[in-house]
Order: structure tokens, then C-alpha cells, then sequence
């Protein structure tokens, strides 16, 4: 049998069969890299053009969606060395990774306090880590990607994945312990009690 | 020394798979050694409790944003441009 014919994977059906499932994916991760929705329609439309001009090179059986996600991480990072918007480096032993579990104490061990942030406060949070901690955080936390996706795709040994990944879960949790306090979702009693 | 202690992990170990644990990650062996530590460990199976909340947060809050009608719109009659095009 002859090897699978390019020109027909080059074709508009098979990029829709197989690519465009996951603009969801994309657009979820440009709204997280970017901060904007208008941002994140270019990135995708850029992704997609991109990604529809090199079809042919797409290997048919391999993961279509860590395909896109690599060519999108590649053109925001090209759009930002551009606009110089913020350092991409972060220091990240500035971050106590157990504060977090110290923190929370008896007041509130299990995390209850998550399902009662509202979306919009949620997302504000992510949006507010370094871009660096909210790559792997996004792709890992909210898309599911493995680490040896994740390596591959932001070309980092997947020690720094996961040293990273532990960092900005811990930010994150952090973050929204206390907007639960000052909201009043736990008690600052409570807190006072640790 | 019996195959279960030879199979047993601390808290460290179960902390750092945690994550994976959670998400289904791990070889069924290694998947129930963590599980195994965690059912028996207060502090380890109040963590889990935790990350999990965590996790289902993050799927409740952001899972359902979707690319808006519109937007898919473009991207499409700018991919069946770039189509004609070439």
C-alpha cells in the first residue's frame, strides 16, 4: 500500500475533521497567554492560518491538538518579544510553594472555600500570575496536557514543568484563599485561630 | 518484608504524584500505591480533598468558555480565504 496520499490530508475537509475540534482548546488558551478576547481571536485566527499552511506536514494519528497549541505558543511568544509587554522570566523562588497548606490551617483543610468563587474572580487571578507559571498552569491544570507535552511544546525540561506547575498552582491557590477571607467565604476568626 | 511495605510511600512521595494521581495519570501500580497512602493518611487524604476542589474549580470555571459564534466565524472565512488563495 502506497504511503497516505499528502495531497489529500492538505484538504480544507481533512484540517476541519481534525483541527478544528479543537479551536475551543485554542481560543482557552490565547484568553489565558493574551488577557483579552479580542487578542485571543487574532492569535487563534493567526494559529489557524498557520497551522491550515502547514497541514501537509501534520502527521496524520499524531496529537492534533498539541500540534496547534505549539504553533499557537510559538506566535504569541513571537507577538510579545515584538511588544516587549513583560519580562517573560520570573523569579520563582520569590515563592513560598507551602504557603499555601500552612496557610489554610484548620479553617478550611479541604478546600471548600473553591467552590464558592465566582468565574469572573477566578480568571482574574490566573490572568494576574507571570506568564511563565500561567503557560504550564493553563495547559495543565485547565487543558490536561501531560507533562512531556507541555516540555515539548514550551521547550523545557519537564523538571521545570513540574517545578513551575507547583509554583503556580500554589500562587494561584493563594490568591483566591484570600479573596474567600475578604469576602467572607471563611471566617477571618477562624483564621485568627491557626 | 512483605509486598506491601515494599510498595509503601511516604507522604512526600504521595504529595508529589498527587496531581497525577488525581488526574489519572499514573499506572494502575503506582495509582494504588498512592491511593493506598492516601486512605490511610489524615493529612495526606485532607490535601487530596483540597487539590481536588481545586481542579474541579478550575473545569467549572473555564472548561466552558468556548470560542464566541462570531469569532469562529472569522477564523473560518479567513481560513477559506487563505484556501482560495493558495
Amino acid at each position: 500500500m502506497p504511503p497516505r496520499d499528502t495531497a489529500d490530508q492538505s484538504t480544507p475537509e481533512s484540517f476541519e475533521r481534525e483541527a478544528l475540534p479543537h479551536l475551543d482548546t485554542c481560543f482557552r488558551v490565547a484568553c489565558r497567554l493574551t488577557g483579552d478576547p479580542g487578542r485571543a481571536e487574532d492569535l487563534v485566527q493567526e494559529t489557524m492560518l498557520k497551522a491550515f499552511r502547514a497541514w501537509h506536514r501534520f502527521r496524520p494519528g499524531t496529537n492534533a491538538r498539541a500540534w496547534l497549541l505549539t504553533i499557537l505558543r510559538n506566535s504569541f511568544i513571537n507577538q510579545y518579544r515584538k511588544q516587549k509587554r513583560e519580562p517573560l522570566a520570573v523569579d520563582i523562588d520569590a515563592v513560598d510553594p507551602m504557603a499555601i497548606y500552612h496557610r489554610v490551617g484548620q479553617t478550611d483543610p479541604e478546600g471548600e472555600f473553591f467552590g464558592k468563587l465566582i468565574d469572573r474572580r477566578v480568571l482574574t487571578a490566573i490572568d494576574g500570575l507571570p506568564l511563565d507559571f500561567r503557560a504550564v498552569l493553563v495547559l495543565s491544570d485547565i487543558e490536561d496536557l501531560s507533562y512531556a507535552e507541555i516540555s515539548s511544546m514550551l521547550e523545557i525540561p519537564i523538571g521545570t514543568v513540574k517545578s513551575r506547575l507547583f509554583r503556580a498552582r500554589r500562587q494561584l491557590q493563594d490568591q483566591l484563599y484570600d479573596h474567600a477571607i475578604e469576602m467572607g467565604y471563611i471566617s477571618p476568626r477562624e483564621r485568627q485561630l491557626q | 518484608m512483605t509486598p506491601e511495605q515494599v510498595a509503601a510511600i511516604d507522604c512526600d512521595e504521595a504529595l508529589e504524584l498527587l496531581h497525577e494521581y488525581l488526574k489519572q495519570r499514573l499506572t494502575p501500580e503506582l495509582g494504588e500505591r498512592v491511593r493506598a497512602h492516601i486512605v490511610k493518611c489524615r493529612p495526606c487524604l485532607s490535601h487530596s480533598r483540597f487539590e481536588t476542589n481545586y481542579l474541579r474549580m478550575l473545569e467549572d470555571s473555564l472548561r466552558s468558555i468556548t470560542c464566541p459564534p462570531e469569532s469562529r466565524e472569522r477564523i473560518l472565512t479567513a481560513i477559506d480565504g487563505d484556501f482560495s488563495i493558495g
